[in-house]
Formats: C-alpha cells, sequence, structure tokens
C-alpha cells in the first residue's frame, strides 16, 4: 500500500471531487453571469460623456464623479463596450474599424496586413484549418466594409450580433498569440514562473473571455501597429502612475497622437472619444483662437 | 446567411472526411448541423482495442468560441466518464480553445482512453480500480468493449439493412438515430446500473 502510494506520485488522498451536482450549480451560475452580461449591447451606441459623469454620485463616490468631469471636459463621447472578458480586444476591433471606415487607404493597407498575418499565423505553428477560418471571415468582413457592401450600420450590427462579432474577434486574439510567440524571447520572462508563453497564449489570450492582460494589450497594440491611448478612472492603476497611458511606451504626450482612446474603469474598457476639432470652440476655452 | 458556427462545422465536416485520423470518425446528423453522432475505436494495443464507441456532439451557434457538449452514447466505464456518459476531459471545459476542431476533440477523447487522469474521477469505481487493481479494470474495460459491438449492431442494424451492404459507411452510422440521440443517450444510462451488476455473467456466457 505504501509503495503503491508512492508510485502513483500524487495519491487520491485530498483530491477534491466535484460532483455533478456542483457542476450543475456552476453551470446555472455561469449562465446567470453570462445572461447579466447580455443585457447590455456587445457595442453600444456613441453617447455623450454625460452619460458617464452621470453614472457616479458626488456623495458616495466622489473621486469617480470629479475624473469623469475632468474626462468630460477633454472627451465628449463614450462608447460602451459589454464587460464580458473580451472588452479590449472588441474596444480595439471598433475603434479600429471605425477609423477604417472613414481612411481607405489606411483600410487597403490594413487589409494587406490581415492578409500576411493569416500566413505568419500558420507559418509559426497555428492549426492551419482552423485558424485560417478566423483570418478568412474577418479578412472578408473587412474586404466588405472596403467594397461599400458593409455600410456603417451594417458594421454595428454584426458588431452587436454576438456570434459573428465574437467570430470576428478571435482574428485579433490569434494576432496577439502570434505577436507574443513571434517575440517569445522578449516577452516569456514577464510570465509566472513555470508557465510557458505556449500555455499563456493558450489559456490566456486564444480563450475566449479571458481579460486581456499587460502582455495581451501591448501584443495586440504591436500587431495592429496603432497607437492607443488609456485613460485611467481610477489614478493607482495606471502603470506609470499617471492620468492615462500611452501604447507603445516610449512617446511623450506632445509628440504622441493617439489612434484609438480607451477609458479603463477597474476591470472594464470602454472607448472614449475627443470631439472633432470643429467642435472644440464650444467650450469656453478662450485660448483656441 | 449562415452562421460563422454553421460555416465553421461544415468545414470541420470536410477536414474529417478529407483527411480523417486515424480511429475517429464522425457526422452531423441528416436535420441538424449542430447535432452530430461519432464514433472513436478503441486505441490498438490498449485495454479499450477493438472497441467501437458512439458519442454524440452538441455543439450551439457560439461554436467554436465555446465547446460542444460531448458525451459517450456507448457504454464507457472509464475514470473521467460519469455515468450519463459525460466526459471530464480539460478541453471540453477549462482548456477548451477556438482553434480546436471537431477532429481534435475526437482525438483527444481517444488518446483520454488510456491515458485516464485518476485525480479528477468522474466515476469513481473506475478511477480506483486503474489505480489499485488494474486487472479487474481491464476486465471492466473489456465488457463495455464488448458491448460496445452488441450496441453497434442493434443500433445501426437497419441503416446497414437499408443500404444493402454489409461495410459500415462511416458517414451511414451518424445519421441513422440522429433524431433519437439525446433519447438514446438517457437510455444508455439507465442500462449502466443494471449492466454493472449483470455484466460480469454477460460476458462469462
Amino acid at each position: 500500500m505504501v509503495n503503491d502510494a508512492l508510485e502513483n506520485q500524487p495519491t487520491t488522498a485530498g483530491i477534491v471531487t466535484t460532483t455533478e451536482d456542483e457542476l450543475i450549480l456552476q453551470d446555472q451560475q455561469m449562465k446567470r453571469i453570462e445572461d447579466e452580461q447580455k443585457a447590455s449591447p456587445l457595442v453600444g451606441e456613441k453617447m455623450p460623456c454625460a452619460t458617464l459623469v452621470a453614472l457616479y454620485d458626488q456623495e458616495t463616490a466622489p473621486a469617480f464623479f470629479e475624473k469623469a468631469n475632468e474626462l468630460a471636459k477633454v472627451y465628449s463621447h463614450i462608447r460602451f463596450i459589454r464587460g464580458d472578458g473580451n472588452c479590449f480586444i472588441r474596444a480595439i476591433q471598433v475603434g479600429l474599424v471605425e477609423i477604417l471606415l472613414n481612411d481607405k487607404e489606411r483600410l487597403v493597407k490594413f487589409i494587406a496586413s490581415s492578409k500576411e498575418w493569416t500566413e505568419r499565423l500558420v507559418k509559426l505553428g497555428f492549426p492551419d484549418w482552423t485558424c485560417t477560418d478566423f483570418c478568412e471571415f474577418f479578412i472578408e468582413f473587412i474586404e466588405k466594409v472596403r467594397d461599400g457592401v458593409h455600410q456603417r450600420e451594417d458594421v454595428f450590427r454584426i458588431f452587436n450580433d454576438d456570434n459573428t462579432a465574437n467570430y470576428l474577434l478571435m482574428f485579433f486574439r490569434l494576432i496577439t498569440s502570434g505577436y507574443l510567440k513571434e517575440h517569445a524571447a522578449e516577452y516569456e520572462p514577464f510570465l509566472d514562473e513555470g508557465m510557458s508563453l505556449a500555455q499563456y497564449c493558450e489559456t490566456e489570450i486564444e480563450a475566449m473571455w479571458k481579460e486581456s492582460d499587460h502582455l495581451g494589450i501591448i501584443a495586440l497594440v504591436r500587431a495592429l501597429n496603432i497607437r492607443i491611448r488609456i485613460e485611467y478612472m481610477d489614478r493607482n492603476a495606471a502603470p506609470n502612475g499617471g492620468t492615462h497611458h500611452n501604447l507603445p511606451d516610449g512617446h511623450d504626450n506632445a509628440t504622441f497622437t493617439p489612434d484609438i482612446t480607451l477609458l479603463y474603469r477597474p476591470g472594464h474598457y470602454d472607448l472614449i472619444y475627443k470631439a472633432p476639432l470643429a467642435e472644440t470652440s464650444k467650450p469656453a476655452l478662450p485660448t483656441v483662437a | 446567411m449562415t452562421t460563422p458556427s454553421r460555416r465553421r462545422l461544415m468545414r470541420d465536416f470536410k477536414k474529417l472526411q478529407e483527411d480523417p485520423p486515424a480511429g475517429v470518425s464522425g457526422a452531423p446528423t441528416e436535420d441538424n448541423i449542430l447535432q452530430w453522432e461519432a464514433i472513436i475505436f478503441g486505441p490498438q494495443e490498449t485495454p479499450f482495442e477493438d472497441g467501437t464507441f458512439k458519442l454524440s456532439l452538441e455543439f450551439s451557434e457560439e461554436y467554436p468560441n465555446k465547446p460542444p457538449t460531448v458525451k459517450f452514447i456507448s457504454k464507457m466505464f472509464h475514470p473521467n466518464v460519469y455515468a450519463d456518459g459525460s466526459i471530464c476531459l480539460d478541453i471540453l471545459q477549462n482548456r477548451w480553445s477556438p482553434t480546436y476542431d471537431v477532429a481534435a476533440i475526437l482525438t483527444s477523447i481517444q488518446s483520454l482512453l488510456d491515458e485516464p487522469n485518476p485525480n479528477s474521477p468522474a466515476n469513481s469505481l473506475a478511477a480506483q480500480l486503474y489505480q489499485e487493481n488494474r486487472r479487474e479494470y481491464e476486465k471492466r474495460v473489456q465488457q463495455i468493449v464488448e458491448q460496445s459491438w452488441l450496441n453497434f449492431g442493434e443500433n445501426e442494424g437497419d441503416a446497414v439493412m437499408k443500404d444493402g451492404g454489409g461495410d459500415v459507411d462511416p458517414e451511414e452510422i451518424p445519421t441513422s438515430n440522429g433524431s433519437s440521440g439525446g433519447g438514446g443517450a438517457s437510455a444508455a444510462a439507465d442500462d449502466d446500473e443494471r449492466m454493472d451488476e449483470g455484466g460480469a455473467s454477460g460476458s462469462n456466457a
């Protein structure tokens, strides 16, 4: 008996077995959380920043109330993104496609780089059959935007159709994972000890509904070759201790023009927008001559 | 427009036909692409050798972002398979990746057969025997291997007869009792208790 126990390294003692009842309960809880999430749209309408301010009570949440007011001076609009673990990636995808809807030249370049990504992923050893389907599906979508088959309203309808939107989103997860794998030597040291980059990509990046951490964020930004700014509601959350963070790093504020700006509130990202230049004359800022 | 999940399932099916992995086959049922049936042949040189195990795969419109629900329809005796045929396998739960397809699922289940994880037992008797009494474990497995032929014959008889040929066309198999897939699975589960008792005498006969 003793020998047996030694041979079968972990003994059966102390193993937590999950009963079927527990599994059912877990499933029910998961379902409830999911239903709650699905009550809000994947991608909301663009709303005035006053809606953000209205979320906070001056008495009970003075810090957030104040910060929301500060943001509302700089940013005119906010687009809420569903909090389902995909919010960072979804916000980037929506923000980028919004830019491409108005910038044909950039759109054409983006299609070319998306096609390159298909080849890069295959070269990296991603399962050809399944990965290329995500790539092709995304490329078909974006080509329809180029060809005017998908107009702006179609794009937002698609972004709000759970199954299609999540299929499109998976392409961004794959290129995030691909970018990390291409730069494994650079990023592997950041992982918890004992975890390989391949494992990390499989469980944290390629798996749907997993929140993006800093590694996932920087990799997607670099994979897409975009510039983003993250505004922090909570000053303590910013890696640099400031009120916002520019990515990729190494740009000072003066020269940095982000393509996309996100608002970070604990555990969640939404898209925020500056007013178009023509509108900035509205606030009483005498220096805008 | 076909949904991404249906499109992907057609693609998975095409791949299974064009490039079938050894020892597994699967196909959607005739009237529902989201409902599949599959067969896994027990891997050679394992106690499961020669078994022909039927499974049902139930996909949702969220496939492949979410895994399908996979169950053994054939009776199974395995540390990681519940009495109702549900399978405790990480890639079908928390380690699922949308880059997996049906072929990957089936080959993973096939390798699970001979590489059980006794630390997350779904069938505690099987887990215990696997660790403490391998001979008895293999005897029990042998019983369900033999049963798998019986069930196969009973359920598939009609389809094979209709075709007029003795050869089992893997494409025909899943469609033959597709509409009663759910009922079949629960009936198999009901049998479990009785089979555990009577199984031994059955194999002796």
